[in-house]
């Protein structure tokens, strides 16, 4: 399949006197999973509901395949999207979808189809009131795919999932986005769709902080090493020799900004005997935590 | 516009509400035919003036078949503005829309979806006004006149003043979308605000000819008689200007939520 390009630019939006997204720009390419990364109340729900046509932006525009999604003829038969997993809790999940298959040209089989792949057929005539929460995301996401579409918006689809239906997400987004088809998710935790997405954008308090590959974030990461030594009069010699280095006892010292094959040359160098030699840089989780705390 | 009428039809069909809410409305319509058939016929019908009562056959058989109408209206109006606001309720609104973004189209599909089920219950509460109320008449040894052209004719107007209210439901859970906010606000308008405003309008010549407009008059018009007009405390539109008012209220009301509720965001 051929997903649509998702372009998001310059979107604003204002809620009375709160700002609850600012200039928010970024992509979403077919054939990748861009990971939509952000605290809650950062302002992932508003862009993508104004992304889907549910809120008029007070500036700036979202395209979906070169249209607002308001635009497009039958919409859900391009994108398929799952907001909160919200359902009549009398309505069984098939009544659920068949009351949705209407109007995105989708017959009873289709119905069946998706309740399928999405694990639920043993539940598609029980009532959604009974449903846990994982259930729930399973049926979002049937609904989402209804309409066969070629492009995914998921917010949070990971909440709620145990960690098998994490993995069974994973695999099911990765698998559409292998076909060609572009996949928006978004989620508050990094770590959660870490092993998910290829690229990512983050957003914390309304405006964007960072948007690139997973690949590229991962460099901005600070590196750091550790090294321990039996020999602490040498090692205290090498501290001194290397800015910012700490010895946090006298057999152990911690260096900010070099990797630890470049903190064991200095040591091979110096004549230190190295007992162990670790990575201490900040992790994944880290430098999110850092780009979204960052002053804008 | 036939799939998001064929979904709508689907969303009324796949929960209980529709038959739910027709099953009380039976219940409360047979309920106040034998209580009118047995408490006009048996019970004390000496007027405040001392002399009995003269009641004719067929008022008496027309205020017992139509007295569904008279109090029985809040289910269709309740099943109207449910269907809508069930959407809010629920949550679901996201969903429809993420479907069919053209919210207009969504809101007259939800009456167009209405109009069956609005004929439906017209057509339950005629005929259980009838079932329940004849034999309680004959009961009473009183006069069924399921022959008289007259009470067939006012039969046909509870089918259309029943359906009447249910599109008004619809209107109106378009405009307010708070499912208990709007039900109780309508039954309190009907039932205690409007009497009260008729009944105050009565004393002043100048608003009398206004006060006709109302839903409420409106819809006892679209019978004919009611608890009011038969107490003779206000003059009423002809039945077929009473049923245009009444459809009137519900599409206003609709195409109000159209240009308000409708056109917020939904977050």
């Amino acid at each position: 399949m051929d997903g649509p390009l998702i372009e998001i630019a310059g979107l604003t939006k204002t809620f009375g006197a709160v700002t609850a997204i600012q200039d928010v720009s970024f992509v979403a390419e077919p054939g990748r999973v861009t990971g939509f990364l952000g605290p809650n109340g950062a302002g992932k729900s508003t862009t993508l509901r104004t992304l889907l046509g549910l809120v008029s932006p007070t500036a700036g525009e979202a395209r979906i395949g070169g249209r607002p999604y308001p635009d497009l003829d039958r919409p859900a038969a391009l994108v398929g999207a799952q907001l909160e997993t919200a359902f009549h809790p009398g309505r069984t999940a098939l009544d659920h979808l068949r009351t949705v298959a209407p109007l995105v040209g989708a017959s009873d089989d289709r119905c069946d189809e998706v309740i399928a792949t999405v694990g639920l057929t043993e539940a598609a005539r029980r009532r959604v009131g009974g449903f846990s929460m994982g259930m729930r995301q399973r049926l979002g996401l049937a609904t989402a795919l209804l309409g066969d579409p070629s492009a995914l918006v998921l917010d949070e689809p990971a909440n709620g999932l145990d960690p098998a239906g994490i993995t069974w997400m994973r695999g099911f987004v990765r698998a559409f986005a292998a076909h060609g088809g572009t996949v928006l998710l978004s989620s508050h935790l990094l770590g959660e769709v870490e092993q998910t997405v290829d690229d990512v954008v983050i957003i914390a308090r309304g405006r964007v902080r960072h948007a690139s590959s997973l690949a590229e974030l991962r460099d901005l990461a600070h590196p750091a090493a550790s090294l321990a030594s039996p020999d602490a009069a040498r090692l205290a010699r090498l501290a001194d020799a290397l800015p910012g280095a700490t010895l946090t006892s006298p057999h152990d010292l911690t260096v900010p900004q070099l990797t630890p094959a470049e903190l064991g040359a200095h040591a091979f160098a110096a004549g230190v005997e190295v007992h162990r030699l670790t990575e201490t840089g900040e992790t994944l989780e880290q430098v999110f935590l850092r780009l979204t705390e960052e002053a804008a | 516009m036939s799939a998001a009428i064929r979904s709508e039809l689907r969303k009324i069909l796949t929960t209980r509400l529709w038959w739910a809410l027709l099953a009380m409305m039976a219940v409360a319509v047979a309920f106040f035919a034998v209580v009118f058939a047995l408490a006009l016929t048996l019970g004390d019908t000496t007027g405040p003036d001392g002399q009995p009562l003269a009641i004719e056959p067929s008022h008496l058989a027309l205020t017992v078949y139509t007295a569904g109408v008279s109090l029985a209206y809040v289910f269709p109006l309740a099943f109207g503005a449910i269907i809508v606001t069930s959407e809010f309720r629920h949550r679901t609104i996201a969903t429809t829309l993420l479907a069919e973004p053209r919210r207009a189209r969504v809101i007259t599909a939800k009456l167009l979806a209405a109009i069956p089920f609005a004929l439906l219950y017209g057509l339950v509460a005629a005929a259980v006004a009838v079932a329940a109320g004849a034999p309680a008449l004959a009961l009473a040894g009183a006069e069924t006149m399921l022959g008289d052209a007259e009470v067939w004719r006012a039969l046909g107007a509870t089918v259309a003043a029943m359906a009447a209210w249910t599109l008004v439901g619809v209107g109106f859970g378009t405009a307010v979308t708070h499912q208990v906010g709007v039900i109780v606000g309508l039954i309190v308008w009907t039932q205690l605000v409007e009497p009260l405003v008729r009944l105050a309008a009565g004393f002043w010549s100048a608003a009398a000819p206004i006060a006709r407009f109302l839903p409420g008059a409106a819809g006892e018009a679209v019978v004919g008689t009611s608890f009011y007009s038969a107490s003779g405390l206000a003059t009423l539109l002809p039945a077929w200007a009473g049923l245009l008012v009444l459809l009137g209220y519900g599409l206003v009301a609709a195409a109000i939520g159209w240009r308000t509720t409708f056109r917020h965001d939904i977050s």
